[in-house]
């Protein structure tokens, strides 16, 4: 019986969704040439959005979303220093992340070329961050080295 | 006009072509004209919703890519057109009756989506209309009214629950 009474309520589903689709195909789409000439008018006459701004639009939000992933692995290292560190760093302290590594090297040299000084800012301030992730991953790779050297 | 081919209008159109664009105005005219007037706009605002929507759709045409149908970026836009407030104030109701007498609403009578327009909220009769009227998936519906697909079919879902009763009154569930 409960197979009957859901054969029949599928079947009914199925009715209103045939019907819907036969109906709309009954539905006219009206077609006004009038509309399409003063749209294609406009269209020959107002300006359409130039190629470059693609770039334009995107060259924001691109090294915006880098920084961003910069400063969550940054923060991601940060954790896993506060967990290695204590067992791995030497008393001499010459591991630390904090170290005589090189922070701020030179730029690359396309940063000087682009026009816009707010992107070459960016650029700029994205260099040194990644050269502040280098430096952290140099000290973590060597750190696990030498944790791995003492295991064994 | 298969997908194929108008992808390659769509291209041609991007890269400036305004004849190629043309061939996408006629094509999609008809539909989104039918689609304004279904939401209850008059013929002149449903004109210039169209005549909007379009010309968005020209000076954004950069912008489209093609990881959803072209016909989904377009509704999209003009799902826009109509939700600004001069638009949104229309009532259904009150542009159905004042065109009474026009030759699309006098079509529309005696049609099922006529009673959906009249029984059911306007986003569900939309969700209804683009997913059984327009074909669209629920993905693309739901991208077309800034929508989660979940409430898409949770909407259509209920829709034809309310048509149902409305087509067979004695059905209790």
């Amino acid at each position: 019986m409960k197979d009957l009474n859901q054969t029949d309520q599928s079947n009914r589903r199925e009715h209103v969704v045939d019907m819907l689709r036969a109906e709309a195909k009954r539905i006219p789409a009206p077609e006004y040439p009038g509309l399409v000439a003063q749209v294609v008018q406009r269209a020959r006459t107002s300006p359409k959005r130039a190629v470059g701004s693609r770039y334009d639009k995107n060259s924001g939000r691109i090294p915006g979303l880098i920084a961003g992933a910069a400063v969550a692995a940054a923060i991601a290292i940060a954790v896993v220093n506060t967990i290695v560190i204590p067992d791995a760093v030497s008393p001499t302290g010459d591991l630390s992340p904090t170290s005589n590594l090189p922070r701020q090297g030179n730029l690359p040299g396309f940063v000087e070329l682009r026009v816009d000084p707010l992107l070459a800012s960016r650029e700029r301030d994205l260099a040194g961050e990644l050269q502040y992730i280098r430096a952290d991953l140099d000290s973590i790779g060597r750190m696990i080295s030498i944790r791995l050297k003492s295991d064994t | 006009m298969t997908p194929v081919q108008e992808m390659e209008i769509v291209d041609r159109a991007q890269a400036g072509s305004v004849d190629a664009f043309e061939q996408l105005v006629v094509h999609y005219q008809p539909r989104l004209t039918r689609y304004l007037r279904l939401r209850g706009l008059s013929p002149p605002d449903a004109d210039d919703s169209v005549q909007r929507a379009l010309i968005a759709a020209w000076q954004n045409l950069e912008s489209y890519r093609p990881k959803w149908r072209f016909s989904t970026w377009l509704f999209t836009i003009a799902q826009r057109s109509i939700e600004r407030p001069r638009e949104r104030a229309d009532s259904p109701v009150v542009d159905a009756r004042a065109a009474e007498e026009d030759d699309f609403q006098r079509q529309l009578r005696d049609n099922v989506w006529l009673a959906a327009r009249q029984n059911l909220e306007p986003e569900a009769f939309t969700a209804l209309w683009l997913h059984y009227g327009e074909g669209f998936s629920g993905a693309e519906t739901a991208r077309i009214m800034k929508r989660s697909q979940v409430w898409v079919r949770v909407g259509l879902h209920r829709s034809r629950q309310t048509l149902r009763r409305l087509l067979h009154p004695g059905e209790t569930a």
